[in-house]
């Protein structure tokens, strides 16, 4: 029972949405844009869902003394004043986006700037030529990085054209080629879904 | 027939606007699928090839046992609505299979994610999969950590983790979008084995160049399958290989039509 009940409300609801995209069936539409509501509805719940999971582990690491409490500790501080200055201000005022501004977006810029960092150092072993497909990735990556910038055209004119062939043919096949597979894929994951053999995301698998 | 009795009138599907090619390719894939999932039924299993990422995970796991080190596990940033939905769901799948290893070999296992909506299922397959193992009292609530439906607040927590906990297996099974070369990179530094697997063609150039083995395009959606060894199951993505052959197979014959002005199966393609 504990796992026929969601595999039949999946099943069902698989069914609605997949009518909903190929059919201009007025009942069927609307009932699924019902569902579409619903799962907004309960993704805000979620994030209820979600504080209190948040809360729960980093007041026991508080509570229980275990290491890097503190940073728990601000953590939590944190959470709350967005919490109460957005509940009681509303996310509009001027505190708010004050906070937001010189909190949020500052850290989500230095994380994302250390994407550029890694890139390299990722790329430095991924590119050592030490086989015939590390090779072949490097000879490409240096074409297409010369192709796109300034420099390459100083080297030689040809370069930027075949960067952009690289990009072009064998970059845009191979990638059609990945999209395709992801769409079998999915239609594959759906079918087991909707037949109840893929059942380990309900805790059955393994 | 009498008089007064009327004809039902030509059946009219309502097709929605520009989807009926789809709904046809959809049709026979499904069909074929089907066929394949009635055939291994009746004890024709098909052969699939090995997916060494997959296997790797038990090495990644044991390596983890051994070291007395963490494994972390995260099926990335998706949730379970739009187009993130079909890889989160197989994160979880392959989770499943991963808490169970994890639990019968005593590793501390530490999950994260960013949509607090897959929480309680999150929860729930590590403590079935404790319960399957036969240790259900070594489940710890805590080792399921939500950290923030923000990408780079979810990323500096991951991070984090994989540094201050030691984590000794990374194993990434799901969404991810620019976060992974981040949390790949991250995990390198920590020294941990790396199992990637998105099937968001942006990112996974960035697990093949992170990771020590990565699941590419569809082996995400054949994983869970894969873990499962159900013989239906394996038909399923034997099923999945037949449809492509079909799908290239019509591009081959569309080019070679086109080729030589005829637009048949180009046409097909956009109604």
């Amino acid at each position: 029972m504990k796992l026929k009940v969601p595999l039949a409300i999946t099943i069902i609801l698989v069914l609605l949405e997949v009518a909903d995209y190929y059919f201009a069936v007025p009942v069927i539409n609307t009932v699924a844009a019902n569902f579409t509501v619903a799962t907004l509805v309960m993704s805000a719940i979620a994030v209820g869902i979600g504080i209190i999971s948040l809360g729960r582990i980093h007041v026991s690491r508080i509570v229980k003394r275990k290491p890097h409490s503190l940073e728990s500790a601000i953590m939590l501080i944190t959470l709350a004043a967005f919490i109460v200055v957005g509940a009681v201000l509303g996310s509009g005022d001027p505190n708010y986006v004050y906070m937001f501004q010189n909190i949020i977006v500052p850290l989500d810029s230095a994380m994302f700037s250390l994407a550029g960092f890694f890139m390299a150092s990722a790329a430095y072993r991924a590119f050592r030529a030490r086989s015939r497909e590390a090779s072949i990735l490097l000879v490409a990556a240096v074409l297409v990085m010369l192709g796109q910038a300034p420099i390459g055209e100083v080297f030689w004119s040809g370069i930027p054209r075949i960067s952009q062939w690289i990009l072009d043919v064998p970059n845009t096949g191979g990638v059609r080629a990945l999209i395709m597979g992801i769409a079998i894929g999915m239609v594959s994951l759906t079918i087991r879904m909707l037949m109840g053999h893929e059942k380990g995301y309900l805790g059955a698998g393994g | 027939m009498t008089p007064d009795m009327q004809y039902p009138g030509e059946l009219v599907i309502p097709f929605a606007k520009g989807v009926t090619h789809s709904f046809i390719i959809l049709a026979i894939s499904s069909v074929l699928m089907i066929v394949l999932l009635y055939m291994a039924r009746k004890g024709r299993v098909p052969k699939i090839r090995k997916l060494p990422a997959i296997d790797a995970i038990d090495e990644a796991i044991g390596r983890a046992t051994e070291m007395g080190r963490p494994v972390h596990y995260t099926p990335g940033i998706g949730d379970f609505y739009g187009y993130d939905a079909p890889m989160t769901i197989a994160g979880i799948s392959v989770l499943g299979y991963a808490a169970k290893r994890v639990a019968e070999y005593n590793t501390p296992l530490i999950v994260t994610f960013a949509a607090p909506e897959v929480e309680p299922v999150m929860t729930d397959v590590v403590k079935q999969a404790y319960l399957a193992a036969g240790k259900p009292e070594r489940f710890d609530p805590d080792s399921i950590r939500f950290i923030s439906t923000r990408q780079f607040a979810y990323t500096a927590g991951v991070v984090g983790i994989l540094h201050r906990e030691q984590v000794a297996a990374n194993l990434m099974i799901g969404y991810f979008a620019g976060e992974s070369m981040i949390i790949a990179e991250a995990g390198y530094l920590a020294g941990a084995i790396q199992v990637g697997a998105t099937a968001n063609t942006y990112q996974i150039p960035f697990f093949v160049v992170a990771c020590d083995y990565v699941l590419i395009s569809e082996e995400l959606y054949a994983a869970g399958a894969y873990l499962s060894k159900d013989p239906i199951q394996l038909a399923a993505i034997a099923g999945q290989d037949w449809v492509r052959l079909v799908a290239a197979a019509f591009m081959i014959a569309g080019c070679l039509l086109a080729t030589f002005g005829i637009p048949w199966i180009a046409d097909f393609f956009k109604m």
